[in-house]
């Protein structure tokens, strides 16, 4: 009867657990990490903010950020949606060139720039490469789940270990 | 008395919602919006056409800078043998990576067009202070009995 009441107690703090983490990886991927020190920039103030997310990328990728190929800034003149996005360029160790996707949006509601959908771009992930039979369909789902894990990843890594060490 | 009942209460709730969801559903059909508050209902459509080619622009963006990075490691392949995975990307793939983007690139291309036109309809419906008729309109091109070209 004990062993069973502790079997129980166990299966209920382990779900309790996963279902704390669940949370916790929602907050920080939904909430904490878009507006994660971009508080401080003005909308006008949209080149620094995607330099700052820009760096922030390149450094958790293990690059070193260059420069931009180009930043766009696009805004409604109907409503308070503003927009930025560019591509940086970027320095691998290894002597190549890596070009990253930078994505910003305004939100009205936070009044500041959150991060949006920002990666590295052709890695051997992009479905750009597939074709019909290779890699397969284990190897697919590998790939796709592997890149949202790896872009969650490297959110926890830029804030755990910021490119400026502060 | 059973004046105040409680299945009357009920009875006089429910028709409230139901009056409310009129009410509500009425202020949301365009024959209302456009006249009793054009002004914002005008700004809606701006706003979302707005948005729209923001949008159709960034996916195209999107799609050339991939195109710029595929040919990047096309270059640095050729140039330093560098590839972050031999199996996926390799001569082949990128040839044929850089072939599909550009085919993807003219239905991006006109999305772009698409969405532009979709704004400059809007604006000038505003323009013209247009109002949605009120009438039941024949549907366009079915009143002849021809066939469609």
């Amino acid at each position: 009867m004990t062993a069973r009441r502790l079997l129980r107690r166990a299966v209920i703090g382990i779900a309790c657990l996963a279902a704390v983490t669940a949370g916790l990886l929602l907050w920080f991927g939904a909430w904490y990490f878009p507006a994660w020190r971009l508080e401080g920039f003005s909308k006008a103030q949209y080149r620094e903010a995607a330099e700052l997310a820009a760096r922030g990328l390149a450094h958790a990728e293990g690059l070193s950020f260059e420069d931009f190929d180009f930043l766009k800034y696009r805004e409604v003149t109907r409503g308070s949606e503003a927009y930025v996005w560019g591509v940086a360029k970027c320095r691998a160790a290894d002597g190549g060139t890596e070009l990253a996707w930078i994505y910003l949006e305004w939100s009205t509601k936070r009044g500041q720039w959150l991060r949006n959908y920002s990666l590295l771009l052709a890695t051997p992930d992009d479905e750009i490469y597939y074709t019909r039979t290779h890699p397969g369909q284990v190897d697919r789902a590998r790939l796709a789940i592997g890149k949202l894990l790896h872009q969650l990843a490297r959110n926890i890594h830029e804030v755990r270990d910021p490119p400026d060490g502060r | 008395m059973a004046a105040f009942s409680l299945e009357r209460v009920l009875k006089v709730l429910v028709f409230a919602a139901l009056a409310l969801t009129v009410c509500k559903g009425l202020g949301r059909t365009p024959e209302y919006a456009s006249r009793v508050d054009s002004r914002r209902f005008f700004n809606g459509l701006v706003n979302d056409a707005e948005n729209s080619l923001i949008m159709k622009e960034r996916h195209l963006d999107f799609g050339d800078a991939t195109a710029k990075a595929v040919r990047l490691r096309l270059e640095e392949l050729e140039r330093m043998g560098r590839t972050p995975d031999p199996d996926l990307v390799n001569e082949e793939s990128l040839r044929r990576a850089v072939a599909r983007r550009m085919a993807i690139r003219e239905r991006d291309a006109d999305y772009v067009v698409l969405a532009r036109e979709k704004l400059d309809r809007m604006r000038a419906l505003e323009r013209d202070g247009w109002r949605m008729p009120l009438g039941l309109t024949p549907r366009a091109g079915a009143t002849s009995g021809e066939a469609a070209p």
